[in-house]
């Protein structure tokens, strides 16, 4: 009988002794960790095409949508084998994910800072979309535009731009410019203006578009804000949408689909730097 | 009329002894007070009175008994008086600053008045026995003819030295006892522990004359001006000041720099009395020295005025600061920091972003050799950096030395770590496993589970952050409150882990159900800090908000210069403290690192002081002998206003640096604080020593006080007491009471 008491008390002991130790530890620890429960992290990065208004429609729904998702899924791939940019993973998401529009009044736009438009040679944006979009800019977002060619679509495109940047004008991009030298040096390829052509240029056996109308040679112009940021990058007389669309068909030039990655790299990697 | 009843002064019966003079054995009065108590015990209980009534009667009775045999037996009392004339009185009169000020508009100052009641109840009769010396102090005694020679001074208390200089006189002239008159408040602090029992031994009593009101009246008090010693050019400083208050209700209190005003607040001051604390944000703006005075304005029909305002000095450093930011991959809140910060003057960020497996982007480079490899060469390197930021990359991205440099960098250095959440940030990055994990402020969890991921929560400042400059968006309280509520969300987070005990917590997040946990986290170790951000995700600040919102370019600069401001340069300076008030000995302490922040030992320093007016000071400078590359200066800054010491080190020949500091001299200073009268400091000394405390309406008992003192030459005295009146009307009581008693009970 006595042992069995001894026992207890022995037990009693013990259990007081781990739970005085457990609350000496969480009074000296303080919290025990946040107790919150999180969802896998989001890509850091997601090429957002802006879901203009005003262009035309075609048998694909929509010009914003041009060269999707091939574009979408090569680029990624590109992004993720060549650098640490954490992007999506085109193999992991349902194909129907890969694209990732926003309309330029959605606020959720402000939540990726990478804006992507192609074929803006003949988008026609509002005032207000303008003026969402000059904001978007102005807080440190950056927005490539690709895919339009000649002299006509370059002023279909500065129409709308320029509700963009009422005060702003667009300027040539100096080949020594930071945004070709970010990682690859590209600024040798801007001088020699090496032209990444559109599937219908190669088809005719060239690389410009309208090549008799201002578009045979390919130009890199920004815009720039006022302390020096690169805040829109265009890419004139050339389709880098093309250039990762077609990464995987054997008539598209390999050179210049790696430059195409290249400079959709090089930008990526500005914007997220700058 | 006590003195009447007891046939013998109240001084007499506190300092004399009791003795029975008639020389009868005491054990025959012990015997007859027995016999007595039976004789009455037999004689009542033959009555039949009951018992209550027997037993007051006979207490009566034996009390009657007792007191006339201890009268027969001729108590007396044995005391010792000063012989008359032969002794001398130290009266010591304060004549410091606060003593020479009033403490109503209208009333004389204290001074006065404490002169007017010594004359007028003590010293006459005390010269009429005495031999009175009459002195007068306030940072030290001075014989003075009369109390009429007391010009009043604005001078600190030292009442430990002047006491001790007045108790020298003992050697050369009997004293019987010093009168001390005092507000007793010693702004010296010469009156400490040890002096007390020098005092007690000298065997003389201290006799205390409290002047002033014991608690101070419709006075407001800067108790305190704090600041850091030194700021980072541009960056918001943070002052504290402490207001002593009575029945105010509100004040304003101004800050200025060298006369100019830098910043004001209001403050409520709640209930009766007590001690508020206000806080005011000012911009330290360009390097050099800020001469600064926290003044709280005078409250209605306020007196005393001369503690209404500190001053202090504070150092304004225009180095630019460098942030060395290695990130591990590119990402938005890597971006939006480097835009928070992007062309101001005093900070850099220097930084590197592993944009490929093998590729680093740098940027804000002095140099092409910046960084070359993504983390600087070696630990010099590094520690030309003031503060580092680990973004999302592995522990394992550096080497085990590089892992022992940032610990370095931290304790030895005193630099500053910021580590922010991310894929491979914190714990998920393998951080709480290497040799920075015991520095951090949490630890970090380890285990498989992933700890960084999306979850939308609210930053919320802690106590902690509302203290902090870091938290601070807009200018008062409640503004800045509303602005961190108006934040937009943030997306992700990170668990720190169990926070150390020595954590702080500045920021928390809150999910929508209202749950909270740290968000921004600091701790100090060694002599640096370190620092953890739970989220990535600030960014949205800025992309969320208009573009002339500053929020989130303010929060990240604010905790980029917390960050940068406090690492110590390798050559310093720093005075005790940067304003002396009404003291010349200066010293300060400099420090002499090499590149590595190791200790230079052997340094030759060259210390060039220079008073207000232009002059040189000499300084003595004398190396701590720890070899820990301290050295200690000193030099006697006798005239007020402000001073610079420059120091420059040089060894083995080579230049090592130089640091230059200020320090301001200002006298008349201590007087005016704490001038209310600090009773409990002079009943004390008046215990110790054997005297008593006075107050100025009480002053008629001090010269009987003093006659009967036991120093100086005394001669003793027998004094009767069995003729005191109070024995007879006692005994005359007792029997009438008896008899009254006997009457109503119809028992006579």
């Amino acid at each position: 009988m006595g042992s069995r008491v001894r026992q207890i008390r022995q037990q009693l002991g013990l259990a007081s002794a781990v739970a005085l130790c457990a609350l000496l530890s969480s009074t000296v620890s303080g919290s025990t960790g946040s107790g919150f429960t999180t969802s896998p992290p989001d890509p850091e990065f997601r090429l957002m095409r802006l879901r203009y208004s005003g262009n035309y429609m075609d048998y694909r729904g929509g010009a914003w949508t041009t060269d999707s998702p091939a574009a979408e899924y090569h680029l990624s791939q590109g992004i993720r084998r060549l650098t640490r940019i954490d992007t999506i993973d085109p193999e992991a998401i349902p194909a129907d994910q890969l694209v990732f529009q926003m309309d330029p009044l959605d606020p959720e736009m402000f939540n990726h800072p990478f804006l992507y438009a192609v074929e803006v040679g003949r988008w026609d944006l509002d005032e207000q979309e303008a003026a969402r979009i000059r904001d978007y800019l102005d807080r440190g977002g950056f927005m490539m535009v690709d895919d339009f060619h000649g002299d006509v679509q370059w002023e279909g495109f500065w129409q709308s731009a320029q509700r963009i940047f009422p005060d702003r004008m667009w300027r040539e991009i100096a080949p020594d410019s930071e945004v070709f030298h970010v990682l690859f040096d590209l600024s040798q390829k801007v001088r020699d203006k090496v032209q990444i052509p559109g599937s219908a240029a190669l088809m005719r056996g060239g690389t410009c578009e309208e090549c008799d109308r201002g578009g045979a040679e390919p130009h890199w112009r920004g815009v720039f804000a006022d302390d020096g940021r690169l805040m829109m990058v265009i890419n004139f007389n050339m389709d880098l949408g093309d250039s990762w669309e077609l990464a995987d068909q054997p008539d598209y030039p390999q050179p210049l689909t790696a430059l195409g990655y290249r400079f959709g790299i090089s930008y990526a990697l500005y914007a997220m730097t700058h | 009329m006590l003195q009447f009843l007891l046939g013998a002064s109240t001084w007499a019966l506190r300092s004399g002894q009791l003795a029975l003079a008639r020389g009868w054995p005491l054990w025959l009065l012990w015997a007859l007070l027995l016999a007595g108590v039976a004789a009455i015990v037999f004689t009542l209980a033959r009555r039949q009175l009951g018992w209550w009534r027997s037993a007051v009667l006979g207490l009566l009775q034996m009390a009657f008994l007792a007191l006339l045999l201890l009268l027969l037996w001729r108590p007396v009392l044995r005391v010792e008086q000063i012989r008359e004339r032969q002794n001398a009185v130290a009266v010591l009169v304060d004549d410091s600053g606060s003593m020479n000020t009033a403490d109503t508009p209208q009333a004389p100052v204290r001074r006065a008045l404490a002169v007017a009641a010594l004359q007028e109840k003590a010293m006459g009769e005390i010269a009429a026995h005495s031999d009175v010396r009459v002195f007068r102090f306030s940072d030290h005694a001075t014989p003075v003819d009369s109390l009429k020679d007391l010009p009043g001074s604005q001078q600190s208390t030292r009442i430990g030295d002047a006491l001790n200089t007045v108790m020298q006189l003992a050697a050369s002239v009997p004293l019987a006892a010093v009168v001390l008159v005092s507000d007793g408040a010693d702004t010296t602090g010469s009156l400490d522990e040890p002096e007390l029992a020098r005092l007690a031994a000298a065997g003389i009593p201290v006799h205390t004359v409290g002047v002033g009101p014991e608690q101070p009246q419709n006075d407001l008090e800067v108790t305190q001006f704090q600041l850091p010693s030194s700021a980072m050019a541009g960056s918001t400083v943070r002052a504290t000041v402490s207001i002593r208050f009575q029945n105010q209700k509100t004040g304003r209190v101004r800050l200025y720099d060298a006369g100019r005003l830098i910043a004001a607040q209001d403050v409520q001051f709640t209930g009766p009395a007590g001690l508020a604390t206000v806080t005011l944000d000012f911009p330290a703006g360009e390097a050099g020295v800020r001469d600064l005075r926290a003044a709280v304005d005078p409250a209605p029909g306020e007196t005393r005025l001369g503690n209404n305002e500190r001053h202090a000095v504070m150092e304004v450093d225009g180095r630019r600061r460098t942030v060395l930011y290695i990130e591990g991959e590119p990402r938005w809140e890597y971006k939006f920091i480097r835009r928070a910060i992007e062309g101001d003057r005093r900070l850099r960020i220097a930084s590197a972003v592993r944009a490929t497996p093998n590729r680093y982007y740098r940027q804000g480079l002095l140099n092409g050799n910046e960084l070359e490899n993504g983390f600087p060469a070696t630990m010099e390197e590094l520690f030309g950096y003031d503060a580092v930021i680990l973004g999302s990359i592995e522990a394992a991205a550096l080497g085990n030395e590089q892992q022992q440099w940032l610990k370095d960098f931290v304790d030895r250095r005193g630099g500053s770590l910021l580590m922010l959440a991310g894929r491979d940030g914190l714990g998920d990055g393998g951080w709480g496993r290497v040799a920075i994990a015991p520095l951090l402020p949490a630890k970090l969890p380890g285990g498989p589970e992933r700890s960084y991921g999306m979850l939308k929560t609210h930053a919320r400042l802690t106590p902690y952050g509302r203290e902090s400059v870091v938290g601070r968006l807009a200018a008062d309280d409640a503004a800045n409150d509303k602005a961190w509520e108006g934040l937009p969300p943030l997306t992700d987070y990170q668990d720190p882990g169990p926070l150390r005990p020595g954590a702080i917590v500045l920021l928390e997040a809150v999910t929508a159900d209202g749950k909270a946990a740290p968000l921004l986290v600091t701790q100090r170790y060694g002599r640096g800090s370190t620092w953890l951000l739970a989220t990535a995700s600030t960014w949205h600040w800025q992309m969320q908000l208009p573009v002339a919102d500053q929020r989130q370019e303010t929060f990240w600069k604010q905790l980029l210069y917390t960050l940068a401001a406090p690492a110590p340069p390798r050559i310093s300076l720093q005075p005790e403290r940067s304003v002396y008030e009404d003291g010349t000995a200066v010293t300060l302490e400099a420090e002499v690192l090499d590149e590595g922040f190791k200790a230079v030992p052997d340094a030759q320093l060259k210390i060039t002081a220079s008073a207000p007016d232009g002059t040189t000071v000499p300084a003595r400078i004398e190396p701590s002998g720890r070899g820990d590359g301290r050295y200690t200066v000193a030099l006697d800054a006798r005239e007020p206003g402000l001073y610079e010491v420059r120091l420059g080190a040089t060894a083995a020949g080579k230049t090592l640096g130089e640091a230059t500091t200020h320090v301001r001299r200002l006298d008349g200073v201590l007087e005016q604080f704490g001038s209310w009268q600090h009773r409990p400091m002079l009943e004390r000394i008046a215990r110790e020593t054997g005297g008593r405390y006075w107050t100025l309406d009480d002053l008629a008992g001090l010269p009987e006080a003093i006659r009967y003192s036991h120093a100086g030459m005394v001669e003793s005295h027998t004094l009767d007491l069995w003729n005191a009146p109070v024995g007879f009307l006692l005994l005359a009581l007792l029997k009438g009471g008896e008899w009254l008693l006997r009457r109503r009970w119809r028992r006579l």
